[in-house]
């Protein structure tokens, strides 16, 4: 499904839910994971993770599965990384031959940072999967505003996510109209036809950035967007506040007991 | 009839010298529903935008609500806090991410506070329709509903006049159908309504004035029903007679009916008129 995050922080059971909970939940379950050190402690944050995003959430376990593809290449090619080393002589538990007498070779010690390593990027990864799957952005840039965060960055988020649809749907079109005319047919007409497709894109952007504007204009706008959040609840911030202790205390328990 | 707006000598050149408005002297009167024709590029929405403040003449008066307008700040707020604008292409307009912030957009602009803002939201979105996609996010509406969004975030904001730029383009007989009911509605509230379109039937149905654009300058205004019966104008802007304007005069030719003490702008109204024979 196309824009998938989008419809899945539109449909979420927890779009509602207060969006300063989520995020400090949302922080929580980031800081556990980058301070992590160890394999039951960061499987448990990512466990949790899965659990509001999927189960409380609601969000489709397939799709969110895959949203796992892209960082998980990355990921796996850093796991492999860590975990390979070059030696003179054969050592640890796998051993390849490099070149010259020297061995691409992991050891045990190695393997387990490497699987520490990528637990610690899937946990986090899946903390800010959370945040993004149950809260839509005008909600994020409303919390960001009131962090006093500063305007620039607030407002250029804001207009940067709306583009990103206006242009991608721009995208689609010019694509479908090049390849209704034989663009696309062959390397050299994609390469053109992709040229000019961008070109195009880039001259649309222009042009809807200064109508875009006159529309902000046309309302009142003196160049200061207000945003202003209705989802902040009492309770709920409450209930995120205790589920983030909760989990904090495991985790420390989990950091400390098991090794 | 109280004049809202009055535009007197008005000129307008863009930045390559082209000149988009020459010598516009028109009134728009109040509470009144008022069509700007004109073929592409005759100056009807380089004229809204002068309406709504945007653009600034090059040179010529701008008179709303008696007031002459300097473009002050103050000035500019004023005139588009009365004047709304609904642009012809919703993409254009729409820039938030859910529906909600988007009609909400120029109601907070006004200074309103969060349960005034919700109250306004929640009129116009009734009115328009939308209350069903509130949360939506706007990239997942279809044309029409993109459209009534745009008219919801205009209608938000209370305007006395509201500006349509070619409202039923690019929409099916149900939607068009749908803003026709819902400038109905905005008429009997004594909202004024300035709309652009291409659509002459929908245009004789809907509107009491019409002013013809032609090559930057005004060659007619006055009421619809005269309009259609300059044919030199209407051959000169390039414009087609309503069917229901040719067929009641062509009835009223044939001595099928008899001059009404209205003329028929729907099809609807000159049946009841052959029903009453």
């Amino acid at each position: 499904m196309k824009y998938f995050i989008e419809y899945a922080a539109y449909t979420s059971k927890l779009k509602n839910k207060d969006t300063r909970g989520k995020a400090l939940f949302a922080l929580i379950l980031l800081l556990c994971g980058i301070l992590g050190n160890n394999i039951f402690s960061l499987s448990f944050i990512f466990l949790v993770s899965i659990y509001f995003t999927v189960i409380k959430s609601g969000t489709p376990i397939i799709k969110y599965i895959k949203m796992y593809i892209s960082p998980a290449l990355f990921i796996f090619m850093g796991i492999i990384a860590v975990s390979a080393n070059i030696y003179s002589e054969r050592t640890g538990i796998i051993c390849l031959p490099f070149f010259a007498d020297k061995f691409i070779c992991t050891t045990e010690s190695s393997i387990h940072r490497g699987i520490l390593t990528g637990l610690r990027a899937f946990s986090c990864i899946s903390s800010m999967y959370f945040l993004i799957l149950t809260t839509d952005i005008y909600s994020i840039t409303a919390l960001f505003t009131k962090l006093k965060f500063p305007q620039i960055i607030t407002e250029l988020m804001f207009l940067i996510y709306r583009f990103i649809f206006v242009l991608t749907e721009r995208r689609d079109a010019i694509i479908i109209s090049q390849k209704s005319r034989l663009g696309y047919e062959n390397f050299k007409l994609s390469i053109k036809s992709l040229a000019m497709m961008f070109s195009s894109v880039f001259i649309i952007s222009m042009t809807k950035v200064s109508k875009i504007y006159d529309s902000l204009e046309s309302r009142c706008f003196d160049g200061k967007f207000i945003f202003s959040d209705t989802k902040y609840n009492k309770k709920d911030f409450i209930y995120f506040i205790l589920v983030s202790i909760i989990v904090l205390t495991i985790f420390i328990f989990m950091e400390v007991n098991l090794k | 009839m109280k004049n809202i707006i009055e535009l007197k000598n008005i000129n307008f050149s863009y930045a390559d010298k082209t000149e988009a408005l020459k010598n516009i002297n028109i009134n728009i009167e109040e509470g009144k529903t008022t069509v700007i024709l004109g073929e592409n590029g005759a100056g009807k929405s380089t004229l809204f935008t002068i309406l709504n403040g945007i653009s600034k003449p090059s040179s010529g008066e701008y008179i709303f609500n008696g007031n002459k307008v300097n473009y002050s700040k103050k000035e500019l707020y004023n005139i588009r806090k009365n004047i709304g604008i609904v642009f012809q292409e919703p993409d254009n307009q729409i820039f938030s991410s859910s529906v909600y912030d988007e009609i909400a957009f120029g109601v907070r602009n006004l200074g309103y506070n969060e349960n005034e803002v919700k109250e306004f939201v929640n009129k116009s979105a009734v009115e328009t329709g939308v209350t069903e996609f509130f949360d939506k996010p706007v990239h997942f509406l279809s044309y029409g509903q993109k459209k009534r969004v745009s008219i919801a975030s205009i209608l938000s904001m209370n305007p006395s006049v509201i500006i349509f730029d070619e409202p039923s383009a690019c929409l099916d007989n149900k939607q068009t159908e749908r803003l026709y009911n819902i400038y109905e509605n905005l008429n009997k509230k004594g909202i004024t309504l300035i709309i652009s379109t291409h659509d002459m039937d929908f245009a004789y149905k809907i509107s009491e004035n019409a002013i013809v654009l032609h090559e930057g300058t005004v060659i007619f205004n006055g009421k619809t029903e005269d309009l259609f019966k300059n044919v030199e104008i209407v051959q000169k802007a390039g414009l087609k007679v309503p069917a229901i304007h040719i067929l009641y005069n062509k009835l009223v030719e044939k001595s099928i009916i008899k001059n009404a003490d209205y003329t028929p702008k729907s099809i609807d109204s000159l049946i009841s008129i052959l029903n009453s024979l």
